[in-house]
């Protein structure tokens, strides 16, 4: 032990026989076994008490138990004495344990079945528990039994089990090795993280600065000019077709279904389809029935529904009705087709019946699809639909139903509202937009170009730099 | 006067929602808020005034005895309420059983009337020029037929690792249903930016015209 003094310094130094010598400490072609080789183990005298118990005993000794040589009774505590009333007793237990001792009983022979199942012990183990049971042989504890042999344990593997044939593509192994190279890498400190530096930061802020005043000079620069080049010459898909001719059809007096499904994130959009297609719709002379599955659509579509009811003197209670918001989850809809006969619910004297058409303005795919799964399937109802250019991919296949028409028509986003403006013969603000989008449309293809030439020359010239 | 103002606090929003492009700041953050709040106090005031009040508060009111039954569905939104607090919370279960039940029961009814059927039918298409109509329409629905089986295949996530005609021909058809959805997610991307383009035009629209007075 080391002293220590009243300042926590240790008193007395170490000595040197108790370092631990350094691989860096040898001298030249000096081996480290032979320098931390443990010297022959200490006199008795040194040892601790509890150390020399486990000793080893002398051979002379473990000769004498072998032989059984009767060792000296030890002394035992009083609590284990046995009791004078018991002696009788014990002594004939002992009497009749050894009758039973020297009956012979003969050995019972293990069936081969069962002799296969024995487990045959594995190598390692075996040497393992060799090396557990043999005194040890070096250090302190030198010639002392029962010791735990860590180091042969923990060094001899477990014999592993044959791995199953499976076959792997070079793909699947490419993406290993790329797992494995990604775990192996050392984690770094985030203060050695590359950060861009202060002119990188420039030239990013700069480029972003740049496709901003692009893409607002090409939507700025048509509305203020108003060339009107898509006006004359923009196409009309066969969907806005469907969509016009579906209306187009319909008997005066007929009464529509329309829903507003849509908030201010897509009224953009969704406003000039409906005020396009309401225009149409008040043309043919066909009742109204408005109704919104979001709480803003009711009052969206309540603005211009009131505009073009003063253009084409259309009167609430005769000529159209506004249902307000019904909540958008699965019965909204069924409510609101089932609820018509109801007395208390509406001015509108009818039932379902008396649809001829459900116009849907969908803003979100869900409205869309509550409509299709619970008014226009279960009651084979005629449907249409206006919806938000995000919509489109979701709803085209129900457009698309050629076993069964779904949607008779369809219009997308602001472009779909300007093809129908086109198709009816009625220009509107949709139209007159359509030179702005075709000119962002053409500079973000311009912009996804160039981008992708100034990353592949970048990736070049690293290669060619490496 | 108040249409002048709307417009002008109309335009002073859109404004401080785009100076998020220059960077994130507390202008934006307030727009962004005023949305959320606004759009939430609209949303109740409605359920309140178009929902609560006329359907279900007024016919309760005016003849209790003729509308008892509306006594039920208030019995069972006021018990949601007990749902804020954990003690209380086993009371709306009922309410809420009854919600999702009725909800599944229409969806699934719903779904298989609406879509799941419908478009089953519409999968079986003749790819074949003489049945279709014609080679366009042909290649059209041959590229619907294999394009559906491919994006089925892809989630058929059971094939094995080994070889044979099976587990090849699984493999393979997936190999075109991750390209079908590639192209399916890039034309999302595409209407997604068509449909911001659109939004950003209106926007402008609205401050060049009815905000300035540039444009008619």
């Amino acid at each position: 032990l080391v002293e220590v003094d009243e300042e926590g310094a240790p008193s007395e130094a170490i000595g040197e026989e108790d370092t631990v010598v350094e691989p860096g400490d040898l001298a030249e072609g000096e081996e480290l076994e032979e320098v931390t080789e443990v010297p022959e183990a200490a006199p008795a005298d040194s040892m601790p008490p509890w150390l020399q118990k486990l000793r080893e005993p002398p051979a002379e000794e473990v000769v004498r138990e072998e032989e059984g040589v009767p060792l000296a009774p030890a002394e035992l505590p009083d609590w284990l004495e046995v009791p004078p009333e018991f002696e009788d007793m014990m002594s004939e237990a002992g009497r009749l344990a050894g009758e039973e001792e020297e009956q012979e009983i003969p050995r019972a022979e293990i069936p081969s079945w069962l002799e296969a199942l024995r487990p045959e012990e594995e190598e390692g183990v075996v040497e393992a528990r060799q090396a557990v049971d043999s005194p040890e042989t070096t250090g302190l504890l030198k010639g002392i039994r029962g010791t735990l042999g860590a180091e042969p344990i923990l060094a001899i593997p477990p014999r592993a089990a044959p791995l199953p044939e499976v076959a792997l593509s070079a793909l699947a192994y490419e993406r290993a090795e790329v797992f494995d190279s990604v775990v192996r890498e050392p984690a770094r400190p985030s203060h050695e993280i590359a950060r861009p530096r202060r002119l990188e930061k420039l030239v990013a802020s700069t480029v972003r600065s740049i496709i901003y005043l692009i893409v607002a000079t090409a939507v700025v620069v048509p509305i203020v000019l108003g060339s009107g080049w898509s006006e004359a010459n923009m196409l009309v898909t066969s969907s806005t077709i469907g969509m016009y001719d579906t209306i187009e059809g319909l008997p005066a007096d007929s009464v529509v279904l329309v829903s507003h499904d849509y908030d201010p994130g897509v009224a953009g959009e969704m406003i000039p389809q409906a005020r396009t297609v309401l225009s149409h719709l008040m043309e043919r002379h066909v009742r109204l029935l408005n109704v919104s599955l979001t709480p803003e659509g009711a009052r969206l579509s309540g603005q211009v529904v009131d505009e073009l009811a003063d253009a084409y003197d259309y009167e609430y209670g005769t000529n159209y009705w506004n249902l307000g918001y019904v909540v958008g989850v699965e019965v909204g809809p069924r409510s609101v087709v089932e609820g018509l006969a109801d007395p208390g619910w509406t001015d509108f004297s009818g039932g379902i019946e008396e649809i001829s058409l459900v116009v849907e303005f969908a803003g979100a795919p869900e409205y869309l699809r509550l409509w299709l799964e619970q008014v226009q399937g279960p009651y084979q109802m005629p449907m249409v639909a206006g919806v938000s250019a995000t919509v489109d991919p979701f709803a085209r296949p129900y457009y698309g139903n050629q076993a069964q028409p779904q949607l008779r028509g369809m219009v997308t986003g602001l472009v779909g509202a300007a093809e129908y403006e086109r198709h009816s013969g009625r220009p509107g603000p949709a139209l007159g937009s359509m030179d702005s989008q075709s000119l962002v449309h053409v500079a973000i293809v311009l912009l996804i170009l160039v981008g992708n030439v100034a990353y592949f020359a970048g990736r070049l010239r690293g290669k060619q730099g490496r | 006067m108040s249409e002048i103002f709307a417009v002008w606090v109309a335009a002073i929003l859109t404004l401080m929602v785009y100076s998020y492009l220059l960077a994130d700041n507390p202008l934006y953050r307030l727009a962004e808020h005023l949305l959320v709040g606004s759009s939430v106090g609209y949303a109740a005031v409605v359920v309140l005034h178009n929902i609560l009040r006329p359907r279900l508060l007024e016919p309760l009111a005016q003849d209790p005895t003729g509308n008892w039954p509306y006594a039920i569905p208030l019995l069972l939104g006021a018990l949601l309420l007990a749902k804020a607090r954990t003690t209380t919370a086993w009371l709306g279960n009922s309410s809420v059983a009854f919600l999702f039940g009725v909800g599944a029961a229409l969806a699934i009814g719903g779904a298989l009337l609406g879509s799941l059927l419908p478009q089953i039918q519409a999968s079986w298409l003749p790819i074949s020029p003489g049945a279709a109509g014609s080679v366009e329409a042909a290649l059209d629905n041959a590229c619907l037929v294999v394009g559906t089986i491919g994006t089925l295949a892809y989630f058929y996530f059971t094939v094995g690792s080994g070889g044979g005609p099976r587990n090849a021909l699984v493999r393979f058809c997936a190999i075109i249903g991750k390209w079908v959805m590639v192209i399916t997610f890039g034309a999302i991307f595409g209407s997604r930016a068509m449909a911001y383009v659109s939004l950003l035009i209106e926007r402008v629209y609205f401050l060049l015209g009815d905000w300035l007075g540039l444009v008619g």
